[in-house]
């Protein structure tokens, strides 16, 4: 046996003491005075939004402002910001994990990184974020009349829902395919039973923190109440509870990962369920219909929208829902950070994203987002958000926080076919 | 008096003892001035200790901040303790944890199917590149250029185009579900595949074994090429039969590049991400990097994902430790002292010849040719996969083609996939300098003090790199950049060419090495005696000698870089190099795009690499054989 130089490691260890120095959290937001002086966040929640332009304008200066965030979309809301108030702005736009990572390892070496962020997953920015008090919350003074109070904590700028949709392609009077999917337990189940739906197509919750935490939601107690009554619809019969199941929201879960196909990206999998298969059945970002064929829009090198029913929308011609839920809804949220350089503009920022022309300077009025804000307009051929909020299963991120442990865990039982 | 005396005379003893112990402190202190002056007169001495302290840093801090990282409490993991605390937990959970069999599930499970995916490559790339250096180096095959040529272009490929290519061209109506979408076979030839070979476990073993096959070919092609033929003659002149001289000759002598080409395939095979990702998860494989990385991004089980990153470099290490042992304790046995005069070839006969011909022709332009030939008919269809829509609209026009994506006009005119294939040139081209250079010093100085403990040092660290998965490496830097010390590399170009140069480092010193052992040592010394200093040595002797060696240490990372994802984007925005551009339009299903951004990489990596093989004779298998 060779015998191990050892002084590398211990100049590597010396060096690592050097450099870990900020693997703590800080869990104040600075500032340990006796007398509490009122955050910058406090202060502007006061302020109307032209008063924040006016203090966020005398705070940047020439400077530029910082975002982050993942929506390509946020950059047009931002270059249209900075035609109006003058103030510039700069974004960096990541993918979820990779944005999430950039935050972490900036903010755990209290690093400035950005002014404003603009992140989805409830759940990780709870534990990730907002526990250790990386983000604070700004809630803009207009909000108390444009956005609902259980939206401001934490503050959603957006809406996207992820929906059942499939393939209607020959639908033809011999074998219509109306009402198609009436129950949530259609997609899970047997393949015996009766109206069972093969093969839903879903992105792995394991590449797709969103889809792991709707899972996560099921196991409410809410949703728990719901899957039951569902249940009992479709079969005729209540549940009786099962040992291989903590709650009926587990029993879902496997039957519906048992039976789903994996796919990677949800844009590709609108795309093949529009072309693909009669019945080819989906539960994908709605938004991806915008790159189908629309008669109204160009339509180059597009397949056709018009092949693609969602259960949800078919239904509600005869005032029907698909009983459980019809999908699911996250939320997008801008938050302030805690060691923002420029806070006055991060929350002029916020501000804007949430009010009616920063919405639909980002998003349009395009199908599958919605704004946080009551006044915004929506899409022609969509639903109101209070429509979808009232079938879809909506993350809650303290609820998903309390069960994405355990559900995790048992999703793992399913990865592998 | 008298007693004063002595005392004067131990006082007169004392100093000179004390004169005494300052001259031999003098002369310790001399002696060690001299030695370490006559230790660093030796070119090959500084060049180690300045690597050993760099790699220390660069390579060995990662590592230990990467073990850190398993043994320490996350933010977001604060149901085991307070955030920064050391705990086994993680290690405990995926080794033992049996609620809803996570163990077996998140580990055990994952392991299975990496080290089988693993083998089964190994066994597909040794069988079709051994196989075909084989026909090259040994026997009448007579399409050897057009081979030797075309049989590298899946290794400079980047692996996710080759699973991508597959997925093409297998898919098929007979799949369930949204999966259920006609192929390029099925529309040729109406062939139905069974799903179990367009997803799953065999597409991403056979795409990983076709793309580590020329890895195969060069080294067992680089052995069978210097082997002395002499004893296959003898043998053929005993009337041995041509199988028994393959068994009993050929194979013993290339057995030690064989293991090599099984190990070091295994440890790419093994933690490879980008091809079970693509084919793997849709047919329900789980392999130990997709676990890895589900859990380093999710929210509460980063230390998990940290012990699967560690778990599958100590697999590598442990592989890459029995090659050397192998090798090593093997090493009487290469009987390779040089070039027989005139190897004799093996006659493949009348019948044999073309049909093996046409099989090996038909293997290399289908997996060499065909997917280019794809990717840049994709590029051109107007619906993705229906190739009766021809259109050259996603290179030429000036609309805005996806609205997910700003400015994203037709290829031609899009400035930000050129700004981007510019920044991926320059980062490949600095961190091919930077690594390439370091290589050379690094076989230099390994070569010079060959056996040396610090030589040995260095040598071992700068092969771990190759062995850190890329997302663990990026996201130790990515913590590194941000804290005070380091902060100034945050954001900028600079981390991204000290990420890449360390990490394609090994290619770079390996070739290094290979060249360097090569040479005899009594021309650098017959430079010495004429007194010609060490730079001039090596830039008008050593350098000429081994010209196309060093220049193939060169290209091997700028090929790695060019077609490298995983370890920049965490480092950079998405609009910053070309594979961040590609998997944007990729993300927001931007087909055509996506293809022929693929196009653009492949053509440019393949051309630069023909175009220094033309200048200046080296190329990629030069560089990874040696």
């Amino acid at each position: 046996m060779k015998k191990k130089n050892t002084l590398p490691f211990v100049l590597v260890a010396m060096l690592l003491a050097g450099c870990n120095g900020g693997t703590k959290p800080s869990t104040s937001n600075g500032g340990t005075s006796e007398t509490k002086e009122p955050t910058v966040v406090e202060l502007a929640h006061e302020m109307t939004y032209e008063q924040l332009i006016a203090k966020a304008k005398e705070e940047v200066g020439a400077n530029t402002v910082k975002v982050m965030g993942n929506s390509s979309q946020l950059v047009t809301a931002l270059t249209k910001f900075t035609e109006e108030t003058g103030i510039k702005v700069e974004n960096e736009k990541s993918g979820d994990a990779a944005l999430y990572s950039k935050l972490s390892a900036a903010f755990q070496a209290k690093q400035y990184v950005a002014d404003m962020v603009l992140l989805q997953d409830g759940n990780m920015l709870q534990s990730t974020m907002l526990k250790p008090g990386y983000l604070q919350n700004f809630i803009p003074k207009e909000a108390a009349d444009t956005i609902a109070d259980d939206d401001t904590v934490p503050m959603a700028a957006v809406y996207l829902n992820k929906v059942f949709m499939y393939n209607n392609n020959d639908a033809s009077d011999s074998h219509s395919l109306k009402k198609y999917m009436t129950n949530v337990w259609q997609v899970a189940g047997k393949a015996s039973d009766k109206g069972h739906i093969a093969t839903p197509s879903f992105k792995t919750p394991s590449t797709e923190n969103v889809n792991m935490n709707f899972l996560a939601m099921l196991t409410s107690d809410e949703w728990v109440a719901k899957l039951e009554t569902a249940y009992e619809a479709f079969y005729g019969k209540k549940y009786t509870a099962e040992k291989d199941y903590p709650n009926i929201g587990y029993k879902w879960i496997a039957e519906f990962l048992t039976n789903s196909q994996a796919h990677s990206s949800d844009g590709t999998a609108c795309k093949d369920a529009a072309k693909g298969k009669t019945g080819s059945m989906a539960l994908v970002n709605y938004n991806k219909i915008k790159e189908l064929k629309d008669t109204t829009e160009g339509d180059f090198g597009k397949e056709k929208v018009q092949n693609l029913s969602l259960p949800a929308i078919e239904l509600d011609a005869t005032n029907e829902k698909v009983n459980g839920f019809a999908g699911f809804c996250y939320k997008m949220y801008s938050m302030v950070a805690a060691n923002a350089k420029y806070p006055y503009a991060a929350c002029a920022l916020v501000s804007y994203i949430t009010s009616k022309a920063g919405f639909e300077n980002a998003w349009g009025t395009k199908a599958g987002y919605y704004s946080t804000n009551k006044t915004t307009s929506i899409a022609s051929n969509d639903k109101e958000l209070a429509w979808w909020k009232d079938r879809l299963v909506i993350e809650n991120p303290e609820i998903v926080a309390a069960n994405y442990e355990d559900v995790s865990m048992f999703v793992s039982q399913y990865e592998h076919k | 008096m008298d007693e004063t005396l002595p005392l004067n005379e131990n006082q007169n003893n004392s100093s000179n003892n004390n004169e005494n112990n300052e001259k031999k402190s003098l002369s310790t202190f001399g002696k060690i001035l001299n030695s370490l002056k006559s230790y660093f007169s030796k070119p090959s001495n500084i060049i180690l200790v300045v690597f050993a302290i760099i790699l220390a840093i660069t390579v060995l801090i990662p590592l230990v901040y990467l073990l850190y990282n398993t043994v320490t409490i996350h933010i977001g993991e604060e149901r085991l303790g307070d955030v920064g605390a050391l705990t086994l937990d993680h290690w405990a959970k995926i080794f033992s944890e049996k609620k809803f069999n996570y163990a077996v599930n998140a580990f055990y499970l994952p392991l299975k199917n990496s080290v089988l995916m693993a083998i089964v490559a190994c066994i597909i790339s040794v069988c079709i590149g051994g196989g075909i250096a084989w026909l090259i180096t040994r026997s009448d095959f007579p399409a050897k250029k057009f081979i030797s040529l075309v049989f590298v272009f899946p290794y400079i490929m980047p692996s996710w185009s080759i699973a991508m290519f597959w997925e093409n061209f297998f898919k098929n109506t007979g799949l369930e579900g949204i999966q259920a979408q006609m192929g390029m076979l099925q529309s040729l030839t109406g062939i139905i595949t069974p799903a179990n070979l367009v997803y799953g476990f065999w597409p991403c073993a056979i795409c990983l074994g076709i793309h580590y096959a020329p890895f195969a070919y060069i080294l067992i092609g680089g052995i069978l090429r210097n082997m002395d033929a002499n004893l296959e003659e003898a043998a053929t002149i005993l009337k041995a039969s041509r199988f028994k001289i393959l068994y009993r000759i050929t194979l013993p002598i290339v057995m030690p590049a064989l293991l090599s080409t099984v190990l070091l395939v295994f440890a790419s095979s093994v933690s490879s991400y980008t091809v079970p990702a693509f084919l793997g998860t849709k047919g329900g494989l789980i392999t130990l990097s997709l676990k890895m990385r589900q859990l380093i991004s999710s929210p509460q089980y980063k230390g998990q994902g940290y012990v699967l990153a560690t778990i599958l470099m100590l697999f590598s290490i442990i592989i890459l430790m029995i090659n050397q042992f192998v090798t090593n304790s093997r090493r009487s046995f290469t009987t390779v002292t040089g070039k027989s005069s005139q190897v004799s070839l093996v006659k493949l006969g009348k019948v044999g010849k073309p049909v093996i011909t046409a099989l090996v022709i038909f293997y290399a332009a289908f997996f060499a040719i065909v997917p280019l030939i794809s990717f840049a008919l994709e590029s051109f269809l107007e619906v993705s996969g229906n190739y009766s829509t021809f259109t050259t609209y996603y290179w030429t026009t000036t609309e805005v083609t996806n609205t997910y994506i700003q400015n994203s006009v037709g290829i031609l005119h899009n400035k930000e996939i050129w700004s981007a294939f510019l920044n991926s040139l320059l980062l490949s081209g600095a961190c091919a300098l930077i690594a390439g250079t370091c290589g050379i010093l690094i076989g230099y100085g390994t070569a010079k003090r060959r056996g040396s403990k610090l030589a040995n040092f260095v040598s071992n660290v700068a092969f771990l790199p190759y062995l850190i998965p890329a997302m663990s490496f990026a996201t130790i830097y990515l913590i590194i950049s941000y804290t005070p010390t380091f902060g100034f590399l945050n954001g900028s170009l600079l981390l991204l060419i000290i990420v890449g140069s360390v990490k394609f480092l090994p290619f770079a010193s390996r070739s290094g090495t290979n060249a360097m052992l090569q040479l005899s040592n009594e021309i650098e010394e017959a430079a010495v005696i004429v007194g010609v200093p060490w730079w001039k040595r090596m830039t008008r002797v050593l350098f000429p000698i081994q010209k196309s060696s060093f220049i193939s240490g060169y290209l091997l990372p700028f090929v790695s870089c060019m077609r490298e994802l995983t370890l920049f984007v965490l480092l950079t925005g998405s609009g910053t190099i070309l594979t961040a551009v590609l998997e944007n339009y990729e993300k927001y299903d931007c087909t055509q795009i996506s293809n022929g951004i693929n196009l653009i990489i492949i053509v440019s990596v393949l051309a630069i690499n023909l175009l220094v093989n033309k200048l200046t004779g080296a190329s990629i298998d030069k560089g990874v054989g040696g």
